[in-house]
């Protein structure tokens, strides 16, 4: 049975502290699980070399940010259903040891890739506000940082 | 540690001017923890043998068997279970 496909990528600006680029979860009207898998991280900014430190978390509420329209990767299905956000405002509210990829030094010249394999996927419960957040944060730099997110629903 | 193949996730880290690395990666079958497989790296992992897959080697992960699959529908049920209690996530009243 063929799956439905979907992507979309967020920025956001870095801080000293976590800040959330983009947000995959379930919405507010129809709970669905979103299997997440394939995700990039990247810099968008001048690149250098500074350590960013990512990190990819469950969240149980999506915080407040810009609302994405994920692109559909065939062709005649339907809308995505997810709730995608980017450039969050408020942060998502993070599940306690939620963190499926902890703390990841990336050099911001690089570019991270992570493929799963078949039933690998991330998974989150189809309840409203559950997804993942993507998250970096740096002591100083404050260049834009982007993640893109590939799911099937 | 083996794998039934196809079993691996993969990543990739690619740099300028520098060479592009490439490691196997899976998701810890109690946690969906993502683990970096890297030989020689000394890193140690667990195994279940009851979902008959890798797990994180954390504590909480290799203490008891409780597959994610159960994990996503312990907390499906309780949101069902408030929903029907018109109750809010904290176990409030609704409204």
């Amino acid at each position: 049975m063929s799956v439905a496909k979907y992507t979309a990528s967020g920025d956001q600006t870095l801080t000293s502290s976590k800040v959330t680029c983009l947000s995959v979860g379930s919405n507010a009207t129809t709970a669905q699980r979103n299997e997440i898998y394939e995700c990039v991280l990247g810099v968008t900014g001048t690149p250098a070399d500074n350590a960013i430190s990512w990190t990819i978390i469950r969240v149980s509420a999506l915080g407040t940010s810009t609302a994405e329209t994920p692109a559909l990767l065939q062709d005649g299905d339907r809308a995505a259903q997810a709730a995608v956000g980017s450039n969050h405002t408020a942060e998502p509210t993070l599940v306690t040891n939620g963190e499926v990829m902890k703390l990841l030094p990336l050099n911001a010249r690089a570019t991270f890739r992570w493929v799963a394999a078949p039933g690998g996927e991330w998974k989150h419960a189809a309840t409203v506000g559950a997804g993942f957040a993507f998250r970096a944060s740096h002591a100083s730099s404050t260049v834009d940082f982007q993640a893109i997110a590939y799911w099937s629903e | 540690m083996l794998l039934p193949p196809g079993s691996y996730g993969y990543i990739s880290i690619t740099e300028p001017d520098k060479p592009t690395v490439e490691r196997d990666a899976y998701l810890c079958c109690h946690c969906q923890d993502l683990c970096i497989v890297v030989p020689g790296s000394g890193k140690t992992r667990g195994y279940c043998y009851l979902c008959y897959a890798p797990t994180c080697g954390q504590k909480r992960c290799s203490e008891r068997c409780v597959p994610f699959e159960a994990k996503l529908e312990a907390m499906e049920g309780r949101r069902r279970f408030y929903k029907q209690l018109e109750l809010d996530r904290q176990g409030e009243p609704l409204g």
